[in-house]
């Protein structure tokens, strides 16, 4: 087997020459310096979260980690999984997963947004499979759509705001999670942390994401985590992850159809895996059957008219996670 | 040839078409041809697996790396 250490300071140019020369898409994470080192540069140890296998002191294959830790787990999100195409035949790329799974035992090994080719791969070793879930809720406020697309088949229920006792309010800090110790304690379900949702999308270098807070009398219960997109001078709103008591979600139908009224948004989508389905059809989403009756684009950066199923794959088999499209590396620029 | 290793010779003849495979085939490991990545390894784990009707441990997924190694663990079996 051949040597895996993490990759240095020292190595980090080599790392993204390599990247560059076998990422086979050119608009990506790495081609900006200042994002990869938000992701991947590890301060406190002042190497980077990049597994690498040197021969000759040449990368030749890589896989990235972002790591994820609360005080219950540790989940590790992989990426950028690549050996070297001229020498694929002398580097086992799977020597990286394996050193994953025999360093990081108590942990998560997770990854999202994997090829459907690729699935053989992670059956064979022993990964869980499955796709994200992707819901939505049309704003039948409009009467023409440029974002989204579905034909007539689609109901597109016409409710108005009915006063209720939940409310949505939006927050750009997250500091309603501090000290609250009713949502702490959804840590243990969720693996996040507060530092997580600090670095992760309050102080996030391109996106502007935006708390969105389930209160029920004043007492929050849940927020989720959103982000505007835009395309041909209308909007969307891309909820990208959650926290806290999912139940409440059935509660705020109304408050949902308010925000798309309001924001004037076109739609509002929300990839994940683990919510109940019953729960998320109460708080009035629909599910996106991959059908020619409906498009609830994934892709703005350029703006793709198209359904995109994402797969994502963990271990061990028999873990518990919610996984949503925010987490790992799926929700990011295109430089 | 023995069985087993005239079984895995098939095997090897599946997943590596384009290449001409030595009739003594336990010197052979990841790299002996050009196609033979980690990629293809896997491929023909998993026929290996078909036509011997077994199921390798991850831990060995990850260890085996050549022929011989597959015999070994099939005769064990």
């Amino acid at each position: 087997m051949d040597k895996i250490t993490f990759c240095k300071k020292n190595d980090f140019k080599n790392l993204i020459k390599f990247l560059k020369n076998n990422w086979p898409n050119k608009n990506t994470s790495f081609n900006k310096n200042f994002f990869f080192n938000w992701m991947y540069f590890n301060k406190r140890l002042n190497k980077y979260n990049f597994l690498i296998i040197k021969k000759n002191n040449k990368i030749k294959a890589c896989l990235g980690i972002i790591f994820n830790k609360n005080r219950f787990k540790q989940i590790l999100w992989f990426n950028l999984w690549l050996v070297d195409k001229k020498n694929r035949e002398n580097i086992n790329g799977f020597d990286l997963i394996n050193y994953l799974i025999n360093n990081y035992k108590r942990s998560i090994i997770v990854t999202s947004g994997i090829n459907e080719n690729t699935t053989f791969v992670y059956n064979s070793l022993r990964f869980n499979v499955k796709n994200l879930n992707h819901y939505y809720i049309i704003n039948p406020t409009f009467e023409k759509y440029k974002l989204i697309k579905f034909n007539k088949s689609e109901k597109v229920l016409k409710l108005n705001y009915k006063k209720n006792d939940c409310e949505i309010t939006v927050n750009k800090k997250i500091n309603f999670l501090i000290k609250n110790q009713f949502l702490i304690k959804y840590q243990k379900i969720f693996f996040k942390s507060i530092n997580y949702f600090i670095k992760r999308y309050q102080n996030h270098p391109t996106y502007n994401y935006v708390f969105y807070v389930i209160k029920k009398n004043k007492k929050i219960f849940g927020f989720f985590v959103g982000r505007e997109c835009s395309y041909s001078k209308r909007k969307a709103l891309r909820l990208v992850d959650y926290f806290g008591s999912t139940k409440v979600i059935g509660n705020i139908k109304f408050n949902f159809y308010n925000l798309l009224k309001v924001k004037k948004y076109e739609y509002i989508d929300f990839y994940n895996f683990g919510i109940s389905k019953k729960i998320l059809k109460k708080g009035g989403f629909k599910i996106n059957k991959f059908s020619n009756n409906i498009i609830v684009p994934n892709y703005y950066e350029p703006f793709v008219k198209k359904n995109i199923k994402i797969k994502c794959v963990w271990w061990p088999k028999t873990s518990k996670l919610p996984i949503f499209k925010g987490d790992g590396d799926q929700d990011r620029p295109r430089f | 040839m023995y069985m087993i290793e005239k079984k895995i010779y098939n095997c090897l003849k599946i997943i590596f078409k384009n290449n001409k495979i030595p009739k003594n085939i336990k010197n052979l490991k990841i790299g002996s041809f050009k196609s033979w990545d980690s990629l293809s390894h896997l491929n023909l784990l998993l026929t290996i697996e078909k036509e011997f009707k077994i199921k390798f441990p991850l831990k060995k997924i990850y260890e085996i790396r050549t022929i011989k190694e597959v015999i070994t663990y099939i005769n064990k079996k």
